[in-house]
């Protein structure tokens, strides 16, 4: 049940970003993304810019709150900390879907108005596998970043927000490299092999996968901000 | 103080941050009154309002707030006013309504209108661009559109000209003509709580040294002056913050001790300022 505390603090984080949400920026992020649609001719390269502009903001109410202490106004406000992580996990979440939106649906009308796919059903079809994917990729980065921003605050965790791009970018190399290749144990091998022909146990892995990632980054993070002072 | 319409009982408060430590810190703030929180910088004002305001968590002690003992949800109860508001830059007044309204089930839009536009903030203009008395004064108006029936103010009027802070004061002596709520107003301009203040907590190195009614600790101490050869030893023994200057001397005595001085010294009335002075200064004196 979503109490309505946590909405406040979801709609705060999204008062809070709000002045960098400007008329020239959205313009930009707009141009950018059907740049990118045009030049790529794919879904998957203007939702990962998207994805990319979504890990940025959801730093911003980690920056701003860090300057203006408003980690003293939240509790001030009456809030918890299990609510204060609970609703930055929530902003971020609704965040991403946003972006994945927007840029899915500029991606779409770039690629129908060149006539690059048949229908908008096929296109939807083709690249919905490859941008939950990429998804999956930006919520690993973030999963990491957030305890860090939570742990050492903004300023300090800046530096150290880098190397989850560094950590997830190889893990990709590693998969596309050697998935299915000898690379690989015979028995990891074979796991990797069966996971990608059935989508149906892929799309466990994911599910399992993501919730996993997801409880235990929160977790961190709740232990992160209930030793923090301000 | 001890009757149950004490909106704050603070009772042996201990923080220790190692270098610092708030010690055994107690007072009882009683509803339709202001209580100035008054001592030099670094005694332990900002940590004390923020164990009461749970940004802190006491090592030990007890803080109740209301008759109960004080807990995180109580604060929607609380309004704050810092020296510089916790918004950002680049909010607008009426960002800041959007941003904080929903953390109040009693929050009153027509009166944040009306409060806003009382004190000229206009709905467009940006927190950066506010003068230091207005972002005061948008705290204010935030404080008292969720009906808080504590305020708690810790500088509010650093740095503001007589007129911002005559205005403020005003507004805090309305705030307790209702006898359910309360002002804990954290200040160095002691003058403004000669004017405001019905109480007093003075806290110095940690420690609570007086709390109780502002005329009790003005009627406590005397100030002395007086030239070198009018005072023993032993009575100088009897000077708060001596402090000695080219034709004698000055510091501050309880009251008790008046008749121990010879008449041909000069006992007059104290201010609060002089009580801070003084006291900062004996306790300077100690340390050497």
């Amino acid at each position: 049940m979503i109490n309505d505390k946590l909405w406040a603090f979801v709609r705060l984080d999204f008062v809070t970003i709000k002045p960098y949400f400007t008329a020239k920026n959205i313009l930009i992020y707009v141009a950018l993304a059907i740049y990118m649609a045009f030049m790529s001719k794919s879904i998957i390269t203007t939702v990962g810019i998207g994805l990319m502009l979504a890990t940025l903001n959801i730093g911003y109410p980690f920056a701003l709150g860090e300057k203006c202490n408003m980690d003293a106004l939240y509790i001030m406000m009456g809030t918890d900390r299990k609510t204060v992580v609970k609703g930055r996990y929530l902003f971020s979440l609704l965040l991403n879907l946003l972006a994945v939106t927007f840029t899915m649906a500029i991606a779409l009308v770039v690629l129908f108005v060149r006539n690059l796919y048949d229908g908008l059903g096929g296109m939807l079809v083709q690249s919905l596998g490859a941008v939950l994917m990429i998804s999956v990729l930006f919520l690993m980065i973030q999963a990491v970043q957030i305890p860090l921003f939570f742990k050492l605050g903004y300023a300090k965790a800046k530096f150290f927000s880098i190397f989850p791009f560094l950590i997830v970018s190889a893990f990709v190399a590693f998969v596309v490299m050697y998935a299915g290749g000898d690379g690989m144990p015979s028995g990891v091998n074979g796991f990797v092999q069966n996971l990608f022909e059935s989508v149906h146990l892929l799309a466990l892995g994911i599910v399992v996968f993501l919730v996993l990632m997801a409880y235990v980054s929160y977790r961190l993070s709740l232990v992160f901000y209930r030793k923090r002072e301000f | 103080m001890n009757n149950i319409n004490n909106i704050i009982e603070a009772s042996g408060l201990h923080k220790n941050y190692g270098e610092f430590k708030l010690n055994d810190v107690s007072f009882n703030v009683p509803g339709g009154y202001i209580m100035g929180f008054i001592g030099p910088n670094g005694a332990g004002k900002t940590t004390t309002l923020k164990l009461i305001l749970n940004i802190i968590k006491r090592d030990s002690g007890s803080i109740k707030l209301f008759g109960k003992e004080a807990n995180l949800f109580q604060n929607e109860d609380i309004g704050v006013v810092m020296d510089t508001p916790m918004y950002v830059d680049e909010w607008t007044v009426s960002d800041v309504e959007k941003a904080i309204s929903p953390f109040y089930k009693q929050w009153d839009k027509e009166l944040f209108a009306k409060y806003t536009k009382s004190f000229g903030l206009l709905p467009k203009k940006k927190i950066k661009d506010l003068s230091r008395g207005m972002k005061v004064k948008i705290q204010i108006a935030a404080a008292l559109s969720h009906h808080a029936k504590l305020l708690i103010l810790d500088e509010p009027t650093s740095g503001l000209d007589p007129t911002a802070r005559d205005e403020i004061c005003d507004l805090l002596r309305f705030f307790v003509t209702d006898e359910t709520k309360s002002v804990l107003f954290s200040t160095h301009i002691t003058s403004d709580l000669e004017k405001t203040a019905d109480y007093i907590a003075f806290i110095m190195d940690g420690m609570v040294v007086f709390s109780g009614a502002k005329d009790d600790l003005l009627e406590k101490y005397a100030r002395v002056t007086g030239g070198f050869s009018e005072i023993n030893p032993e009575q100088k023994k009897l000077i708060i913050g001596y402090r000695a200057h080219g034709t004698g001397f000055e510091g501050m005595t309880e009251t008790a001790n008046i008749s121990k001085f010879k008449e041909s010294v000069l006992i007059e009335k104290i201010s609060l300022e002089e009580i801070i002075i003084f006291m900062n200064k004996e306790a300077k004196l100690n340390d050497k």
